[in-house]
């Protein structure tokens, strides 16, 4: 009979490693003497990269299953609420030109495409607006939530901003001293091999040799096994995704009392676009732009420029730190006995926080689906990589959509990004659709797709997409039932708006008061 | 709205409060809240649950008097004076407030209260002494605040077992309407069984065990408020 499954070895100490310790810890009794055996190996030398500070709303599940408490993840993690993104000045680059893509989905969104009712009069409200309550919340500042609510239960439907760095520590004390994965802190050598070309053991400094089944690689940009053992090719996506560069920089608040958006802010520019992140104690902004399109010194300027409107002359002395993008993915994710997660694995740039919410998917999948031993083993990792490639896939066309739905003529980045020739022929055959019908389920009919049909309706129509409706007439019944929904989503707008504090003042509620399990 | 000014002998000399009125002024009351000292009393006459505080999210013992906000059906249906009626509604129009040059907690009446006035009722001064009536009032006022503390040690021991639970009450009246009421919370019977004995011990000599079971069974009121309100619904 095959060697049965026994022990995980994940190397890294980041957000991916912890939360993969975290998950398959949690799922699989780890802290119980006949639990499976999880072990984590952090080298003291490697810092966490520490941006990715956006979360999708399935934190709260990754969260919730390796059973954190809200209330504490929130007081040491310095989180806010995000109730999605404000996209300024992505369709035609005026000052006035913004969409949202909120979290909630449309009203009716199961029984009713309410867009071609909406197009019909679009003048009086956006999209977003006409169909979903949340922009309004986020216009207001407004939290997704009341004191009164349960740990991770949502008035609407929220994620999280958080800060990277204490999010790692916070889980790195949770998985030690509650879920039972054992830490190892130090730097690994040679990577020891089995006939079979498996991973046998990682060489430690101090520690000597650790043997392990199943080997988790989450050492980042550096992909210690994937990467510089296994030799698995890297896939370059800079011929799509032009965004190559990053500069960095945290703001403090003017005053301690200013508000906290409750929604990522993401900015267009002439050659990339300025994410504005706000925690309670500080804001979190970056440009990313691409290098081919512009100097890093335009950029710095466009972002000094861009931070002078809330912090005025300080703007100009705050220190930015450089973060080198390198998009693309790894060929295969999962070989012999060892799989990449987060970084290690693929990253392609922050739009639409899309490196947290592939590291919780990528982890949830390996930790269901945990061979049972090394038979099981080859079957698992196919699977795991077909579904993964056909992930990321979607993940690079959801975002490339943002980029060929705007309408800016201004720059050769925005010209060049619709280039045929830089669109995947999987989004160039949807769009040919949507010029017709909605984005539907039926063109994502995966199960646990990263982004619904919901997201891509939020961009396309935000982002004023030119679409052809039918000449059919509609029947009676749906025309009353679309009037229903509008009218229906003005009522819980109003409702909502009214009832629901704002942002900041729920945040100092819950370090103050903490929510209740129940 | 209350406007609470800090209650002083020379300033509130001839101030009196009208309690002849108390019952109808909490006419649309259709909850309080109640301290564990008196849970044995309150529980004899209304159905005790727990709720959230909607400022702070902190639980809250209560007493029910109504099926709906702003409903009192023991007030509509007579029966409120035979009732007891709990401490924090008899510690009204007064409050405890930290005294703003002081910082210390001082008495408080609340002159917007429909009973305040000058003309009759329980006078707050004699001869510029403290009345009787303040007195009591004041000593009802260190019952609550201790009883709001001992409150929060005993709901955090709840809690920390697991011993409460949210309920969604279904009411179908007789008249056809139907009702859902929501935000209630109740001890969890089934957690209850499963605490551990030397829990169950440390639970029987801080007297939570009467204090679960008043509670408990203090939940059937609910029906007798369902038979009221039916009634009440056949008498237009």
């Amino acid at each position: 009979m095959a060697k049965s499954l026994k022990h995980v070895v994940i190397v890294g100490g980041g957000s991916a490693g912890w939360i993969a310790a975290g998950s398959i810890a949690a799922m699989h009794n780890s802290k119980s003497a006949q639990g499976l055996k999880v072990t984590l190996i952090e080298s003291p030398d490697v810092k966490s990269i520490g941006v990715g500070e956006g979360t999708w709303p399935t934190m709260r599940t990754t969260l919730q299953k390796m059973g954190i408490s809200e209330t504490d993840f929130i007081r040491e993690c310095d989180v806010s609420f995000k109730q999605g993104a404000k996209f300024a000045k992505w369709v035609t680059g005026a000052e006035d030109d913004f969409y949202y893509h909120p979290l909630v989905l449309p009203q009716g969104y199961f029984d009713i495409d309410l867009f071609k009712y909406w197009q019909k009069n679009k003048q009086d409200m956006s999209f977003s607006d006409a169909v979903c309550f949340q922009e309004q919340l986020c216009e207001k500042g407004l939290a997704p939530k009341l004191i009164t609510s349960p740990e991770y239960a949502a008035v609407a439907n929220y994620a999280y901003h958080l800060n990277a760095g204490k999010f790692a520590e916070f889980l790195k004390a949770h998985c030690i001293n509650q879920l039972g994965v054992n830490y190892i802190s130090d730097h690994v050598g040679e990577v020891k091999s089995t006939e079979t070309g498996d991973i046998a053991s990682l060489s430690t400094k101090k520690h000597g040799d650790i043997a392990g089944d199943l080997f988790v690689d989450c050492t980042g940009f550096s992909a210690l096994l994937i990467g510089q053992h296994f030799k698995v090719p890297f896939i370059s996506k800079k011929d799509v995704l032009f965004i190559d560069t990053a500069l960095a920089v945290q703001v403090p608040y003017q005053d301690g009392a200013d508000e906290i958006a409750s929604h990522t802010i993401s900015t267009a520019q002439d050659a990339g676009w300025i994410w504005d992140i706000g925690l309670p104690s500080r804001r979190g902004v970056g440009h990313v732009y691409s290098s081919r399109h512009t100097t890093q010194a335009e950029a710095e300027k466009a972002l000094r420029r861009y931070l002078k409107d809330s912090i005025g002359d300080k703007s100009a002395s705050v220190t930015l730190r450089k973060i080198d993008i390198n998009p693309g993915i790894r060929e295969k994710f999962w070989v012999n006995n060892c799989v990449a997660v987060g970084i290690s694995a693929g990253f392609l740039e922050p739009l639409e926080a899309s490196a947290l919410v592939m590291i919780e998917l990528a982890v949830a999948t390996i930790s269901e689906q945990l061979p049972a031993n090394r038979e099981c083993m080859d079957i698992v990792a196919k699977s795991f990589n077909e579904r993964f490639n056909y992930n990321w896939d979607r993940i690079i066309d959801f975002l490339k959509l943002h980029y060929i739905a705007s309408k800016r003529e201004d720059t050769a980045f925005w010209r060049d990004n619709r280039d045929p020739a830089s669109i995947p022929e999987s989004l160039k055959s949807l769009m040919t659709l949507w010029q017709h019908r909605s984005p539907s389920e039926y063109d994502f009919h995966h199960k646990r797709e990263v982004f619904s049909a919901a997201s891509y309706q939020y961009v396309l129509y935000g982002m004023d997409f030119s679409f052809t409706p039918n000449e059919r007439a509609p029947s009676e019944a749906e025309q009353k039932m679309a009037q229903r929904m509008f009218a229906e989503n003005q009522k819980v707008t109003e409702k909502y708006v009214s009832a629901l504090p704002k942002n900041r003042e729920l945040i100092e509620k819950i370090h103050q008061f903490g929510f209740s399990k129940i | 709205m209350h406007t609470l000014e800090t209650v002083n002998s020379e300033r509130h000399s001839k101030t009196k409060v009208s309690l002849a009125s108390t019952l109808a002024k909490h006419a649309k009351v259709h909850m309080s809240h109640i301290v564990l000292q008196e849970f044995a009393e309150v529980a004899q006459y209304y159905p005790i649950f727990f709720c959230k505080d909607s400022d702070t999210g902190q639980f809250q013992p209560v007493a029910l008097f109504g099926l709906s906000v702003d409903e009192n059906i023991y007030q509509a249906s007579g029966l409120w004076q035979k009732c007891y009626l709990p401490l924090k509604l008899q510690s009204t129009p007064f409050y405890l407030i930290k005294d703003p040059q002081t910082e210390r907690p001082s008495l408080a009446i609340d002159i917007k209260d429909t009973r305040v006035q000058e003309q009759q009722g329980e006078a707050l001064f004699i001869n510029g002494k403290a009345s009787p009536y303040l007195q009591q009032q004041s000593v009802i006022l260190s019952e609550l605040t201790q009883g709001f503390v001992l409150n929060s040690a005993f709901i955090n021991d709840l809690l920390a077992h697991n011993l409460l639970e949210s309920v969604a009450l279904d009411i179908k009246y007789i008249d056809g309407q139907a009702q859902q009421l929501t935000g209630l919370y109740t001890i969890n019977k089934e957690m209850l069984e499963k605490v551990p004995s030397e829990v169950q011990k440390q639970f029987q000599q801080q007297g939570y065990t009467a204090l679960l079971s008043a509670a408990m069974s203090s939940v059937s009121h609910i029906s007798t408020l369902i038979d009221i309100k039916n009634r009440l619904k056949r008498q237009p």
